[in-house]
């Protein structure tokens, strides 16, 4: 006898079996927006991502909002730079959620397996607010890109197996998109190559050395420490001393009163940039706020 | 690298701490540590610099392959093959960078370190007249209002433990500083939503009565809370928060203490037994609501009840708190903080009058309410200002007062970094004893060691 129901058996089944094959979305949260949109390009259709922070919001004073505490109990991984980027924040909203995932293997560290810049070596307050493993703002650094995305893809894979062809595709991807932007912002970055620069926190580093450009000092004395008089007129005095192009390079967490002032002083030229993805309106992505930072500092230049 | 670093400073720092180490001994110590951290440094560098040259290598091949590429079209496919090479030893050198870094950072079993840090906060203030519910004086006085050091470590996978040692100048003792243990409890680190915590820790009554002094946003304790709580609404006990598994945030709190703050008192500390109605109990229920990611507003409702016979309290709390806090244009420096809480205090007690044998006189019962509002601006990250209004009522059935005690308070704060402010305050005292004060205060406050950001100190 013809068994009538096989059609329907042979779906059943298949649905049984692609279900298995295929985890259901992994609910990702970032700590910065640059690694939500690292995160998308890796993980797909097959995670749903959201950042704790916002582009413009101060990484080392962030407003900690107790819906953040619901959102990261429900999460399966939280993925952060670590070196100490998110100690005003994280941690208290990882422990307020009491989520196990997330203090065991939903945390995603992307700066594992990268040497940090300005890796101090007196380690006292009286150096300022430091960072003792190094400077975590390895966000801005064009070459950082490929190394969290291959760090996102290696630990979404240990999450959800059943989407590792996937993953790792869009990895492949991704890589392939950044090898032809790196290629692009070398020849274009080339006129940055010894360009002399100040900044209000020394959070630019990975980009500046990429390119060749030459930082002056910030407006902090001391990270964390608002600018003095005295520091200030240092600073003057310094920009005063180049000849040639000088930038006063200002991130949108902090005022623009100081650096236009000194600016008027100095004949040095004011350059928003950003710091983390939508800093600028331009910044809608990492490659995007690469792109951005690039086109406004080579744009003060002519 | 810098974990063994990190072990090395806080050693250092726990030897100090007890005392163990002479000053030049700790100078030593710095110094050696010094000059490991400069020797790992510079072999990190080095590392760095062979690797950064052989990419160079790298690059350079390429380009004269580009070169060759564009000169004789007939060898392409074998020069693309070789920049397809190329391109994979380059990965390889990351990953290989990668995976040598991993190894270096790796934690060893000796660095299992315990968090350490603590807190100095003292004052100068002038106050015109004091209420009589003070120890500390009127006219002027300086007061280490706090030396507070505070340990905290995962003790395994399941648990978290703390500790807060306390202590501060004892106005009826000379001003000596006494110490406490104003916190010591564990709690569960591996339950998915549910804290369950037992020791002495303070309760998290309202929002402020659970805040350390020193974490306040103003210098003094709003007399309401003060008076309807008694200071901090610390006690022993045990406490379960849950946070319920829905997309919204609502936390539920409940615990049962022996007492809670200084006037939820110890009942039958030495008597002979302890009914359960004489012991204290506690229930929170707290939300949060989001506008825009600018404005946030939290809801709070919270009841501490001791429901024995004999002296039978409850105090009933509401607290609302909005916080404007942009994320772009140019105020994005800018926070706005909006608190209050609002209390019903409802006291029932057997007092007796005579010094003979202990008889029960009268019994009474009084209800007051009380509470505060406050507003904080910051202009910076390191400027705020603020006011406050307090208010309360008297439910002591020995006093006959029925005014208001009143408060008015305006303050400032400097932060001279995350580790150090500095803070003015002045107050106008309507005291319900009919009297009136002025009181002007300065404080001074540093934090070192260890430093974590707390949930509850948002």
């Amino acid at each position: 006898m013809k068994r009538k129901f096989r059609p329907l058996e042979l779906l059943l089944l298949t649905i049984a079996l692609s279900s298995a094959a295929a985890d259901k979305a992994l609910n990702v949260m970032t700590t910065i927006p640059d690694l939500a949109d690292i995160a998308r390009e890796i993980g797909g259709h097959a995670i749903t991502v959201e950042s704790i922070v916002s582009g413009t919001d101060d990484i080392h004073a962030v407003s900690v909002r107790p819906s953040l505490v619901a959102k990261l109990a429900r999460a399966d991984a939280v993925i952060e730079i670590g070196l100490d980027l998110e100690h005003s924040f994280l941690p208290s909203l990882v422990e307020a959620a009491n989520n196990p995932k997330l203090k065991r293997e939903g945390r995603i560290v992307v700066s594992e397996g990268m040497i940090p810049k300005d890796v101090p070596t007196v380690i006292s307050r009286a150096e300022g607010e430091q960072h003792p493993e190094g400077n975590p703002h390895m966000n801005v650094g064009p070459d950082s890109g490929k190394r969290f995305a291959k760090n996102i893809c290696a630990r979404l894979c240990e999450l959800a197996p059943g989407n590792e062809s996937l993953f790792k595709a869009n990895l492949k991807t991704y890589l392939a998109k950044v090898a032809d932007k790196e290629k692009e912002w070398k020849a274009k970055g080339a006129k940055l190559k010894g360009v002399k620069f100040v900044t209000y926190h020394p959070d630019f580093v990975y980009f500046s050395d990429y390119f060749g450009m030459e930082s002056v000092g910030t407006l902090e004395p001391k990270p964390g420490i608002p600018p003095s008089a005295s520091h200030t007129a240092q600073i003057i005095t310094r920009l005063k001393e180049i000849n040639g192009t000088k930038l006063i390079l200002r991130e949108p967490q902090y005022s623009d009163a100081l650096p236009t002032a000194i600016a008027a002083q100095t004949g040095a030229k004011v350059v928003k940039i950003a710091i983390m993805v939508d800093g600028l309106p331009e910044a809608k992505t990492w490659i995007g706020m690469i792109d951005a930072n690039l086109e406004a500092i080579i744009k003060a230049l002519e | 690298m810098t974990v063994r670093r990190r072990f090395l400073c806080f050693s250092v720092l726990l030897a100090c701490a007890f005392g163990c180490c002479t000053a030049e001994d700790v100078a030593a110590q710095l110094k050696a540590m010094q000059a490991q951290i400069k020797k790992m440094n510079h072999s990190l560098d080095m590392q760095s610099k062979t690797i950064a040259e052989q990419k160079r290598l790298i690059d350079d091949q390429r380009k004269d392959l580009e070169t060759m590429r564009g000169t004789s079209p007939g060898s392409q496919p074998v020069i693309d093959d070789i920049l397809k090479k190329f391109d994979v030893l380059e990965e390889k050198i990351d990953d290989r960078t990668a995976q040598a870094i991993k190894i270096a950072s790796r934690k060893k079993p000796g660095d299992l370190n315990m968090a350490i840090g603590a807190a100095v906060d003292t004052s100068f203030g002038y106050t015109s007249v004091r209420a009589g519910d003070y120890d500390r004086p009127a006219g002027a006085d300086f007061r280490m209002r706090g030396a507070e050091l505070v340990f905290s470590m995962d003790v395994d996978p399941f648990f978290k433990s703390y500790l807060v040692v306390n202590a501060s100048g004892d106005g009826e003792n000379n001003d000596e500083a006494t110490l406490s243990v104003e916190e010591a409890a564990i709690y569960t680190t591996s339950l998915s939503h549910v804290t369950v915590k037992g020791g002495r820790f303070f309760a998290p009554f309202g929002r402020l009565s659970s805040i350390h002094d020193h974490d306040l946003p103003f210098t003094t304790r709003p007399r309401s809370l003060d008076t309807y709580v008694g200071a901090e609404s610390g006690g022993d006990g045990v406490q379960v928060q849950a946070l319920i598994p829905i997309q919204h945030f609502l936390q539920i709190t409940g615990g049962a203490f022996n007492k809670l703050g200084g006037e939820f008192p110890l009942l039958n500390a030495t008597g002979q037994h302890r009914d359960g109605s004489e012991m204290t109990f506690f229930l929170k229920a707290l939300t949060s609501f989001d506008y825009c990611n600018d404005h946030t507003v939290e809801l709070g409702a919270s009841a501490i009840e001791v429901p024995s016979d004999r002296i039978h309290r409850d105090l009933t709390n509401v607290e609302v708190t909005y916080k404007w806090h942009p994320k772009i244009g140019s105020a994005l420096k800018e926070k706005l903080i909006v608190g209050a809480e609002l209390m019903r205090n409802c006291v029932r007690t057997q007092f007796e009058v005579d010094a003979g044998p202990p008889r029960v006189l009268s019994a009474d019962r009084r209800t007051g309410y009380g509470g505060y509002a406050y507003a904080e601006y910051f202009h910076t990250r390191h400027w705020s200002m603020g006011a406050r209004a307090d208010f309360f009522q008297n439910v002591d059935p020995t006093l006959a007062s029925t005014r208001t005690d009143q408060t008015y308070t305006a303050f400032a704060t400097y932060k001279f970094s995350e580790f150090s402010r500095l803070r003015i305050e002045a107050s106008r005292h309507e005291y319900f004893n009919g009297r009136q004060g002025n009181e002007f205060l300065i404080q001074w406050t540093a934090f070192w060691g260890a430093h974590a950001h707390d949930f509850n100190g948002r």
